[in-house]
C-alpha cells in the first residue's frame, strides 16, 4: 500500500480528517482490510477489563479467521465487503462521537474584545 | 458653540484619547541589557560571537560600554587585534593600556515597550599604537535606533590590518548592539498558557476552528503552526498527483508577560502563506504583521487577520479541467491562476485567543 493511502486510512480510524478520493482508494485494498481489522482488535483489546477476556478475544478471531480462510474463494468478496461495511460504520461512529466530543471542549469561547490588523500598517506582504 | 455640541466634542476627543491609550503599546516594566557583541570570521570558516559586554539600563538612564581588544607583543608591536576580547565597565588603567583597539559606546534607553526599545548609542573606537601610549581616535559616531527584541545593530566593522600578519583571531570583526529585556526575577518561575483557534468562516460554508494550545516561560516567545485550510479546486490535479486545493497555512507566535495586577502585556505575531498543492501547498503569497495587547485576566481577544492583499495573485501548474468555478480562479496553458482578493472575498480569518497562568 502506498504510504499516502496508508497515512489516509490512519488518520481515518483516527478520526481525523481525511481527502474522501483517498479514502475511497486506500480501501479498495486488501491491505486495507487486514489494516482496519488490526485497528478493530487494537480497539476490542484495548475496550477489554482482564486478560481472560483477551483471550478469549484472540481464541475468537483466531476461531474465525480459520473459519473464514477455507471459504475465502467463495465468500471472500461478500464477507470482506461485510465487514468493511460494519467496521467503516463502527469507525465512523467512534469518529463523529470523538470528533463532537473534542468540538465540544476546543469550541473558542466568545470573544470579549476584538482588534483588527490592517493591511500597510501592521500587516505587509512578504 | 451650544451645549450640545460642546459636550459632542469632548466625547470625541475623549474617544480620540481612550483608542490613543488603547491602542499605544505596554511599557516595559523590565530593565534592558543593552550589549556590545564582537562576531569574528574565521579565514577560512564561519562568523561567530566571540565576546561582549553591556549595562542595564532603564527608560532615560544612560550607561557607558567598554570592550577592549587586541595585545602587544614582546617588542610592543600590535598582535592578534581582533581577539582576546575583554567587556569592562568601566575599563581598568591596566587592561586599558594592554589592549590594541578600545571601543566606548555610551548607550541611553530612551524608550522600552513590548513592541520595542529604543536607543541613543554615543561611540568611539580608539587604537594605541604602544602599550601604554595614548590612543588616537579612529571611528565613531552617534545613531538612535529602534529593535525589537532579538534585534541587532551592526555598529562597526573591521578587516584585519595587513600589520597583521597572523589570521589566528579572523579576517573580520564586527561590532553589533543589542537590547533584551531583563526578566523580573520576581516572574522566574511564571509559566504562561495560550490557547489560540484559527477560525475560518466563508459565504455558504461551515465555520473551521483549530486550536492550539502552547506553553511558555515568562517573556520566551512561542510558535505555533494551525493545521492548514483547504479548499478544492474540483477536477485539478497536483503537481503530487492528489486533488489540487487552494491552502493556507498560518503561523502565530505568542510573548506574554504576567504583570503584579494580574494582566499579561502580550506581543502576538501573525504568518500567512496561501498557494496551491496536493498533499500539502507548493510556494505561495507570504504576509503577515505583530501586534502588541494589554490583556485583562480572562480576556478573549478576536485578532481580526486582513483579507488578502488586493494585487496578490499566484500562479501554478496543474493537470485536468476546472469542473466548478470560483471566483479569481483562471486556468490556462496547464496552470492555475488565483486572483486572492477575488478568492477570499466575504472569507473572515480571525485567531481568538487567551492567555493565563499555567498551573
Amino acid at each position: 500500500m502506498k504510504p499516502e493511502l496508508a497515512e489516509a486510512l490512519s488518520a481515518f480510524v483516527d478520526g481525523e480528517a481525511v481527502e474522501p478520493s483517498l479514502l475511497s482508494e486506500a480501501l479498495a485494498s486488501e491491505e486495507a482490510r487486514l489494516l482496519l481489522l488490526d485497528a478493530m482488535l487494537l480497539r476490542a483489546a484495548a475496550a477489554l477489563e482482564g486478560p481472560e477476556d483477551l483471550q478469549a478475544l484472540d481464541r475468537r478471531v483466531l476461531r474465525a479467521l480459520d473459519d473464514a480462510e477455507p471459504r475465502k474463494r467463495f465468500h471472500a468478496p461478500l464477507w470482506a465487503a461485510a465487514a468493511a461495511g460494519v467496521l467503516i460504520l463502527a469507525l465512523g461512529i467512534g469518529a463523529a462521537l470523538r470528533l463532537w466530543r473534542r468540538g465540544a471542549s476546543d469550541a473558542p469561547p466568545p470573544a470579549t474584545r476584538e482588534v483588527t490588523f490592517t493591511y500597510g500598517v501592521d500587516w505587509r506582504q512578504s | 458653540m451650544n451645549n450640545t455640541k460642546r459636550n459632542l466634542a469632548w466625547i470625541a476627543l475623549l474617544c480620540s484619547i481612550s483608542l490613543n491609550v488603547r491602542s499605544a503599546p505596554p511599557a516595559l516594566t523590565e530593565a534592558v541589557g543593552v550589549t556590545l557583541h564582537t562576531y569574528r570570521t574565521d579565514p577560512s570558516g564561519a562568523t561567530f560571537e566571540t565576546s561582549s559586554a553591556g549595562v542595564d539600563l532603564r527608560p532615560g538612564e544612560e550607561g557607558t560600554v567598554t570592550l577592549l581588544l587586541g595585545q602587544f607583543d614582546a617588542q610592543g608591536k600590535p598582535e592578534d587585534t581582533l581577539c582576546h576580547g575583554i567587556g569592562s565597565q568601566p575599563a581598568t588603567r591596566e587592561a586599558l593600556a594592554r589592549a590594541v583597539e578600545v571601543w566606548r559606546a555610551s548607550f541611553t534607553l530612551l524608550d522600552a515597550t513590548m513592541d520595542a526599545v529604543t536607543v541613543r548609542a554615543d561611540w568611539t573606537r580608539e587604537q594605541g599604537a604602544r602599550p601604554g601610549a595614548a590612543r588616537a581616535r579612529v571611528d565613531g559616531g552617534v545613531a538612535t535606533f529602534t529593535l525589537k527584541e532579538g534585534e541587532s545593530r551592526t555598529l562597526d566593522f573591521l578587516r584585519r590590518a595587513a600589520s597583521d600578519l597572523s589570521d589566528f583571531c579572523g579576517d573580520t570583526l564586527r561590532i553589533d548592539a543589542k537590547a533584551e529585556v531583563k526578566e523580573d526575577p520576581a516572574f522566574a518561575d511564571t509559566r504562561l498558557l495560550y490557547d489560540l483557534w484559527l477560525l475560518e468562516e466563508a459565504p455558504g460554508a461551515a465555520a473551521i476552528h483549530h486550536h492550539v494550545q502552547v506553553e511558555g516561560k515568562q517573556g520566551e516567545e512561542v510558535t505555533v503552526t494551525f493545521p492548514s485550510l483547504r479548499w478544492p479546486l474540483p477536477g485539478l490535479t497536483a503537481k503530487d498527483g492528489r486533488p489540487a486545493h487552494v491552502i493556507a497555512d498560518l503561523l502565530a507566535d505568542v510573548r506574554g508577560r504576567l504583570r503584579q495586577d494580574g494582566s499579561i502585556d502580550l506581543q502576538f505575531g501573525a504568518g500567512r502563506w496561501i498557494g496551491v498543492g496536493g498533499g500539502k501547498r507548493i510556494g505561495g503569497i507570504g504576509d503577515g504583521g505583530k501586534k502588541t495587547l494589554k490583556l485583562a485576566p480572562g480576556e478573549v481577544v478576536d485578532v481580526q487577520l486582513p483579507a488578502p492583499g488586493p494585487r496578490a495573485s499566484y500562479q501554478i501548474a496543474v493537470e485536468g479541467t476546472l469542473t466548478a468555478t470560483a471566483p479569481g480562479v483562471e486556468v490556462a496553458n496547464g496552470s492555475v491562476k488565483i486572483a486572492l482578493a477575488p478568492y477570499f472575498s466575504g472569507h473572515r480569518m480571525t485567531v481568538r485567543m487567551q492567555a493565563r497562568p499555567a498551573r
